[in-house]
Parts: structure tokens; sequence; C-alpha cells
């Protein structure tokens, strides 16, 4: 029995003529100390699989069970690490974190809480800007905020919603080399949402894409099993990789064709006009006449 | 972990210690801290003369100010100029409506230097001035106002002080006759004036505080009224459906319906204080008003704000599970925080309009009820008066306001919405 399991989920929004599926026929199985990527395009459903296992979406086929029980509601054991940051504005990193750990070590005593805010800031290094709110913060500080105020509560499963798609490309490779440091310290299972099949190359064992829907399913995974620390060079230009990424853009592709198929299998007929060059042929139809007005027209 | 965030502390504290040491030996004036620290206050309009001040591009600040300073300057000047020529033609058999120069020889009882007396007619102002004592100023002039209420009530206790000593003397002198049963009721004669105490007007300015009093007790009473129940509404679509119609219905109710609904509720639960203590059931009443009438705007407005919490921010109290209180004091209010004091704001403007008018009907000593006076007087000096009280009125209304707006904008982050 695998740690997260997702079996014959189905989810959807909306009731009665208004229901629209996202998710249909939903089975994935990940191995704990796993890390996997979940590619796809965006609007897929990526988010409520991500959701699904958080716990603050409930399927309404299918069960989904970590850890041997099924999920019922969120639990600090899996830790979801926002698209958006969502951090309060009102606190400073320091108060950010803290107010998970209040509220998950509420037994401890207050220095110990106060330490594993500090470790949890530290781990992200961020300890220089502990109490700036997050309005002073640029954005990759923000998720750095955002990914230690999730590390604080110590979880098992780490949920990482597209963290770095906010993010520019040098700020984003800093930030995930951050995330496999603290990956390979801790051993957590991480599920990572991305949009970047090369994010998901340098840093998943598995590679999972989502059809597009809806309602979508989970595309032929892709396992990267290269050994680790990977080279970022060797992805971009490597032969080894080159197979790996084919396959997965292939399917995308294949995807998008068949949307692109489907939206033309409705026709639509185009009015059967040629454009005309005005610059060298006037419209002679007007020419000389003054455009009529509308007392004339009726 | 803390040696590391140790020397950053000390380190930046050192940064700011060396920057600010050149400053103390040597006081520089920063144009653009001063300026953006007056905007902050929500006198941004002062902006530019500190800007000004401080040699920042002058040119543009001179630009600044003669759009933002002369073109009100020139307004109000075009709308006095308007008034003084409209108020001659406005005339009754006892009351005219007085001009400027008569309303600012309400306020400060002299008449502008170059221009004839504004009231020939009536008492003769700096000449004769009504009371010998009065330092030459008209009595019925807000100025000569505050000073005659003090005399008024300063002749009054005099003539009570001779009053308990005549009958203090009689009962002495009876008591010498032998006549005990006389004495003692000279004496009980004597103590109930000593007893009395002064019922006239309080002056302008203690009418002034006690606006302010009556509005404060309305408003503070209307905020924990109104922030509990809008945060209910807000959080609980039900409670919501369930209070909007009383909401809706009670809403455009005018302070003077109100009135004598609130008049019944203080005459039964305040007790009668004694005449000298402020703490009058009419305040009371007024308040009362003011609270009904200023409830609305914050209880709108808290629901509003509690229900538009970003729905992120919420997922991270589910996340976390954060208990109801938590949630409710970490993430809720604050998030509508600025909201809400959009609501505060709008309460404050409308519980001070409304005081005027539940002033004049509770005879509360505010300024509604020094209006109402004034207009019970019916004299043009009196109604010069009004005017004048109308501009403190203004006044205090939009002071009242910018310190609303400094609050509001305390209370809300910059980037509110990440």
């Amino acid at each position: 029995m695998a740690y997260i399991e997702l079996n014959n989920v189905s989810v959807g929004f909306g009731s009665g003529t208004d229901r629209s599926e996202v998710l249909e026929d939903i089975n994935l199985h990940i191995e704990k100390g796993e890390f996997i990527a979940l590619l796809g395009y965006s609007g897929t459903g990526k988010s409520t699989i991500m959701n699904l296992i958080a716990g603050l979406v409930f399927p309404d086929e299918g069960e989904v069970i970590v850890d041997g029980r099924k999920v019922t509601g969120p639990g600090p054991e899996r830790g979801l690490v926002f698209q958006n940051y969502s951090l309060l504005p009102w606190f400073d990193v320091y108060d950010n974190v803290a107010l998970a750990v209040d509220e998950i070590y509420s037994a401890d005593s207050e220095t110990e809480r106060d330490e594993k805010i500090r470790t949890a800031i530290d781990r992200v290094n961020l300890t220089d800007a502990l109490h700036k709110r997050p309005g002073e913060l640029s954005g990759g500080m923000r998720q750095r905020n955002s990914v230690a105020r999730t590390l604080s509560m110590n979880p098992e499963v780490l949920l990482l919603d597209e963290p770095l798609s906010a993010l520019d490309a040098l700020t984003r490779s800093v930030i995930q080399d951050q995330i496999l440091g603290i990956w390979k310290e801790l051993g957590q299972t991480i599920v990572l949402i991305t949009n970047d099949v090369d994010e998901g190359l340098y840093m998943a064992d598995r590679i999972i894409p989502l059809s597009v829907g809806p309602p979508a399913t989970l595309g032929p995974e892709t396992v990267v099993d290269k050994k680790r620390p990977r080279d970022r060079k060797a992805i971009t230009t490597g032969e080894e990789y080159h197979k790996l990424r084919q396959q997965v853009i292939d399917f995308l592709l294949a995807e998008k064709e068949k949307e692109r198929a489907a939206s033309h299998a409705r026709p639509v007929s185009l009015p059967n006009v040629r454009p005309m060059d005005i610059s060298r042929h006037r419209p002679t139809a007007f020419r000389g006449q003054r455009p009529k007005k509308r007392k004339e027209i009726a | 972990m803390s040696t590391a965030a140790t020397p950053s502390k000390t380190g930046s504290v050192s940064v700011s210690d060396s920057n600010q040491k050149p400053e103390r030996k040597r006081f520089t004036y920063n144009p653009n801290r001063v300026a953006h620290t007056l905007t902050k206050l929500g006198l941004g309009y002062f902006a530019p003369f500190a800007r000004l001040i401080g040699k920042d591009e002058p040119a543009k600040q001179l630009k600044e100010i003669a759009v933002n300073t002369c073109l009100p300057i020139v307004a109000f000047l075009c709308f006095v100029i308007g008034w003084s020529i409209l108020a001659r033609f406005v005339k009754t058999d006892s009351v005219q409506i007085p001009g400027p120069h008569q309303s600012w020889y309400a306020l400060t009882g002299t008449a502008l230097p170059g221009l004839s007396h504004p009231f020939p007619d009536s008492v003769s102002g700096q000449e004769a001035p009504y009371f010998a004592d009065n330092q030459g100023l008209d009595p019925k002039s807000i100025n000569g106002f505050v000073v005659a209420e003090e005399i008024a009530e300063l002749n009054y206790q005099e003539s009570q002080q001779e009053r308990v000593d005549k009958f203090l003397a009689r009962s002495r002198e009876a008591e010498a006759e032998g006549d005990l049963e006389k004495a003692a009721k000279y004496k009980k004669n004597a103590d109930t004036f000593a007893d009395k105490t002064y019922q006239g007007n309080k002056t302008f300015y203690d009418q002034i505080w006690i606006s302010l009093l009556t509005v404060a007790i309305g408003f503070i009473i209307a905020t924990l009224v109104a922030v509990p129940i809008g945060v209910l509404c807000g959080i609980s679509p039900m409670f919501n459906i369930a209070l909007n119609p009383l909401i809706q219905l009670f809403k455009p109710v005018s302070p003077l319906a109100w009135f004598p609904i609130v008049f019944v509720f203080t005459t039964a639960l305040v007790a009668t204080p004694p005449s000298d203590s402020i703490w009058q059931r009419a305040l009371w009443t007024s308040a009362g008003v003011v609270m009904l009438c200023s409830l609305w705007p914050t209880l709108i407005n808290t629901a509003v704000g509690v229900a538009s919490v970003d729905k992120d921010h919420l997922n991270v109290a589910k996340v976390l599970k954060l208990g109801w209180f938590k949630r409710i004091w970490k993430i809720v209010l604050p998030a509508s925080l600025p909201l809400i004091f959009t609501g505060l704001r709008l309460s404050v403007g409308v519980g001070w309009m409304v005081l005027i008018a539940a002033d004049m009907m509770a005879q509360n000593q505010g300024l509604g009820k020094f209006v109402w006076d004034m207009y019970q007087n019916g004299d043009t000096m009196s109604t010069a008066q009004i005017i004048v009280a109308v501009f403190v009125i203004g006044a205090i209304g939009f002071v009242l306001d910018r310190i609303m707006l400094v609050c509001q904008r305390l209370v809300t982050f910059e980037e509110q919405n990440i």
C-alpha cells in the first residue's frame, strides 16, 4: 500500500445543469519520501488534486488515503504551500510562521516554539528579514516565508502548489535548490505542481502529466531515474534528458491537439470576402460621394 | 538560530545610529520626509509648502500651490462676495440674513478695521459695552457670549450668596431672641439657596466639548454594537439573511423619529442626575439618537469586509486548523479592518451630522442647543452667531473625518491583497 493513494477519484463543481466535472477517474499512488511533479496546462485541475490531498476538497467518487487513513480534513502532517503565498500582510515573517507553530505546538513552551520558528525561517535563509512584513519582501522572499510556515509544522507531506511560477528564472532556481536541500535533509514526501517540464526533470522522481479536461485524467507517467544532484546544464542540453522531456512534451502537445480538434468539430462558417488594399485602390464605389445622413437613408 | 538573528538586529540598529548622529549635531530639514509625514497624517495639502521650505523643486511646488491653494482661496472669496451681496436682499421685519462682516463681528466681537459697525442699531458695540467689565466686547458676540455666560453665572452666585447670608443673619438674630423655631426655618431657607446651582446656558466652548462628548459616547456604543453584529453577519450567511430586512428597514430612519423612542428609554433607565452634573438625561438621549443613526455604516461595512476576506487567507486558517476565536482575531478581523474603518469614518460623519438635530430635540447642552437658542432669539445678531456655529460645526466635522482617515490609513497595509 502506497503512502498517498487516490483511488478512482472524481470531482466536480456546481450542481444540476451548472455542474462541470473537473477530475475523472484519478488513480495516483505515491510512495513515502518520493518527489512527484504534476504537470499540466493551467485550468486542468492540478490544484484540485492538491486540495484533495490537503483535505480542502473532498472527492465525489473514490477515496483519498494518506498513511493508511482516509482524508477527512486538513491536518498539520500535510503542509500546503499556496500558489499566491497566502501570507498575512499584517504579520511579519516571524509572526506568519508563529501563527502555524503556536497552533500546532501549543503544548510546547514558548522558548521551544521560538526555537522551531527560527529554525524554519533559517532553513529558507530568511533570518535577515525576520521582522519584515510581506509588503516589504520580494516575491521570492514571500514564497520562502510561505515555505517556512509550512515547514515549521514539520509535515510528512509537502504539497507545493505552483510555488515558483510567479518568480523570475534566477530566483526560481535558487528556491528549487533550497527545496531540494530541505527534502534531502528531512525526507518528506513532496508533491509539486508545475507547468515547467524542466523544473519537473530537475526536481522530481516521477513526472505525471494531466490531460486537458474537463474532466481531466492523469497521463502516462515519466520516471526520472537520474542520480542527484542533477546537472541543470545536462537537463537543457544533454542527450539523456532529451528523451524524457520529449516523452512529456509529446503527451502534452497531443492533448492540446486533441482539444483543438474537438473545438474544430463545430464548423465555423467565415464570410466569403477578400481583404482590399486601400493604400493602392481607393474604394471606387464611394468616390466623390459624401456619406449619407441618417435622414436620407430612411 | 538566535545567534544568527542577533547580529543582524544589532547591525541594523548601529546603521541607523550612525545615520542619526549627524542629524543630532545639526538639524537638517528633510522636505521629502516632512511631506510624506504630512501626507500620511491626511494633511497632504500642506506637502508642497513643506517641500518649498526645503527648496525641493521650488518651481513645481509654486505651481502646485498656485493650483491647490490659490484656487480654493479664490473660490472662497467669490463665495464671501456673493454671500455679502445676496444677504442684503433677504430681510424680514425682525431679521436680516447676516453678511460676512456681521458674522465676523459675531465671532470676534469687533468690527473689521475700516468698515462701519455692522450692527449700528443694536447695542453700540465697542463704544458702549453692555457689561461694563466685559472688555469692550458685545455680549451677544460669541467671544462676548463666553464672557457673558461666565459673568452671568458669577452674578447669580453672588446674589445667591447674598440671600444665604441674609437668611443666616436672620437665623442668628432669631436665635439671639430665643425663637428657635424661627431660627431653624431661616436656617433651612439659607440651605435651600446654598444648594441651588446655576441653571443658565453653558458657554459656547463648553457646548462644543459637550457635543464632542455626546458624539463620542454615541459613536463608541454604536461601534461596540455594530462591529460584533457586523462580524456575525459577515461570517454567517444565515445570520445575514435573518438580519438584513431589519437593517434595511431601520437604516433610513431619521434621527427625529428615533428621538421620542430614545427619550422614553433614557427617562425609564437613567436616574435623574444632580443638576450640576454633565451626565444629564438629555445627553444620554442625544447620544442614543446619534448611536442609532451612526450604527448602520459600520455594521454594513463590517459585514461586507468580513464576508470578503481573501479565500486564501481562510484556507490558511483551515490548513492550520485555527480555532474559531483565533480565526476571527488573527485573520478575519485584521483582513477586514480597512473596511471596518471606512465604516467607522462614515459613522462619525453621520453621527456628527445627526448630533445637531438630536441636541435641538433633546435640549442637550451642545452645539444644537446653541443653534436652537439663537434661533429662538430671532434677531440678526443671533442669526450671525448661527452662521458662525455652522462654520464651527463644519470645521469640527472636517477634523473628525481627518482623524478617522488617518486611523483608516494606519490599519490598511500597502499590499492588502497579497
